[in-house]
């Protein structure tokens, strides 16, 4: 199952040339996903970015439920998805719930007949027709923590949260009540969340004698730490007698709560929880390869074909190419030449990636993230990440090249592309040695 | 840059997922299950380069 934005990176609607390339993606992605064999996508805000019509076009085209409590079709009162599923698993009976977050009513990205409801609205009912007869919820949401808590609050039926949130890597599952847990298993399917669930007719994670025991154990610490620092100062001696009286009327209560666990322990369910990370050393499924070497064909295509720009294509503004940089810096451009990032475009190409717009602006020089169609057949020379990603533009400079210096290289100014993610072990002061193109600038304090 | 050995993205994942591994939950007993999720893909499929 998936917590939802499974499609697109935005939820503010598909817009400029991304947009085709985008919607060719997402149906690679559900093709892929029928493949495995998912059972339930929850709708997050971000799988609406292409419009309601489209999420319609592609469920069409699901071999998994899309499901959504609180999409809600005005003219019929009635959702526009399933608002749930339900599995028997060995004697057990699940139910899947989704719920979407809030949209603005005024939104372009839904119908004007449709609306986002309030999970209050829709959620009630629902959880009333399933408690009975179900044994575990589980809800899929892209809505946030607080709102999740309040549900968890509200409902103790509830008792799995798949949140869709902006994590990169999972993050251990968080109790949300004695009967509810939040779990993410973090974002661009870099990790997969792996639950093993034993569960009991309690329907509960844990007792409420954990909470207090897990409370009264910090408070051990810190009255501990207390008197330690009182012991030292005789003046505080009343003080540290009454420390030490809470003590051990605090050490009495753990032990009793801790005798009450111990035979509790077995009436509370559990669960092992591990993320499993999607490493470069696992060989690639050859259907699933398949696909994603078609997705680059129809995003070639596409693109080649009618490149979705209004840019000029072969020169960027205020760029003016290695080759010119050359003229004046040649032992720098030599250095330069040795690096990766002369042959980046060309990583693009040996895998068939050179028109993938989410690509170009990283590895182009001048591209524009918000135009990268614009890349897409830039002159060789820009072809690279070249002098001028790192120090801009270069055609004043090169007009007046004593008055006129480009600006200092900063972290900032690598960390654009060299995100964690893309880059986890980037060293900015190791990166300039290596590239060995650095001038000591003596007025500005930085490199150029 | 180490643009090319990173992020093994949906590609891998999908795999990994493709296996004997069911999509929502197998049974290992009498109250028992295994459940796998993914969230925020966020129409990410392979790393560029």
């Amino acid at each position: 199952m998936d917590g939802g934005s499974l499609l697109f990176k935005t939820n503010h609607g598909l817009g400029g040339g991304g947009a085709g390339q985008a919607r060719i993606t997402a149906e690679t992605i559900v093709k892929a996903y029928n493949l495995i064999g998912y059972d339930a996508v929850g709708i997050g805000r971000r799988d609406l970015a292409a419009g309601l019509d489209f999420l319609l076009e592609i469920r069409g085209k699901s071999q998994f439920d899309w499901l959504s409590a609180n999409i809600i079709d005005m003219d019929t009162d009635q959702p526009v998805f399933k608002p749930f599923v339900t599995r028997q698993l060995g004697g057990l009976s699940l139910a899947i719930i989704g719920l979407t977050g809030q949209i603005r009513s005024d939104s372009k990205l839904l119908d004007e007949n449709v609306v986002v409801e309030p999970w209050r609205d829709n959620l009630p009912s629902i959880i009333s027709k399933l408690e009975a007869s179900h044994d575990f919820l589980i809800l899929l949401t892209d809505l946030d923590a607080g709102n999740c808590r309040e549900i968890a609050e509200m409902y103790p039926m509830v008792n799995l949260i798949v949140q869709a949130r902006e994590v990169d890597s999972g993050k251990p599952p968080t109790y949300l009540t004695d009967s509810a847990i939040l779990v993410g298993a973090g974002q661009k399917g870099k990790h997969i969340g792996v639950m093993e669930v034993d569960w009991r007719p309690t329907r509960k994670w844990r007792s409420a004698g954990q909470q207090d025991l897990t409370a009264g154990k910090k408070e051990r610490i810190r009255l501990q730490s207390q008197m330690k620092q009182l012991r030292e100062r005789p003046e505080l001696k009343n003080h540290y007698d009454n420390i030490r009286e809470r003590l051990t009327a605090l050490e009495n209560t753990l032990t009793q709560l801790e005798r009450q666990e111990k035979s509790a322990a077995e009436s509370v369910s559990s669960f092992d929880n591990r993320f499993v990370a999607m490493n470069v050393s696992l060989p690639d499924h050859p259907a699933v390869l398949d696909l994603v070497n078609e997705n680059k064909k129809l995003v070639e295509a596409l693109n080649r074909k009618s490149p979705p720009s209004t840019g000029e294509a072969v020169s960027a503004r205020g760029f003016v190419g290695w080759t010119a940089c050359r003229e004046c810096h040649r032992k720098q451009v030599q250095s330069w030449q040795a690096s990766r990032h002369a042959t980046s475009h060309l990583t693009l190409v040996e895998k068939g990636q050179q028109f993938n717009l989410e690509c170009l602006p990283c590895h182009v020089t001048g591209a524009d993230s918000n135009d990268p169609a614009a890349a897409i057949g830039r002159a060789a020379d820009l072809q690279v990440v070249g002098c001028e990603s790192c120090h801009g533009p270069g055609s004043i400079h090169r007009l007046n090249p004593a008055s006129q210096r480009t600006a200092p290289i900063t972290e900032k100014i690598c960390l654009a592309c060299h995100t964690p993610e893309q880059d986890d072990s980037f060293d900015f002061e190791g990166g300039l040695k290596k590239l060995k193109c650095e001038i000591q600038d003596d007025r500005a304090g930085g490199l150029r | 840059m180490k643009l090319s050995s990173t992020l093994p993205g949906i590609l891998i994942l999908l795999f990994f997922l493709a296996q004997p591994l069911p999509g929502i939950a197998e049974t290992t007993g009498a109250q028992e299950f295994l459940l796998l999720y993914s969230n925020n893909v966020n129409g990410e499929i392979e790393p560029c380069g």
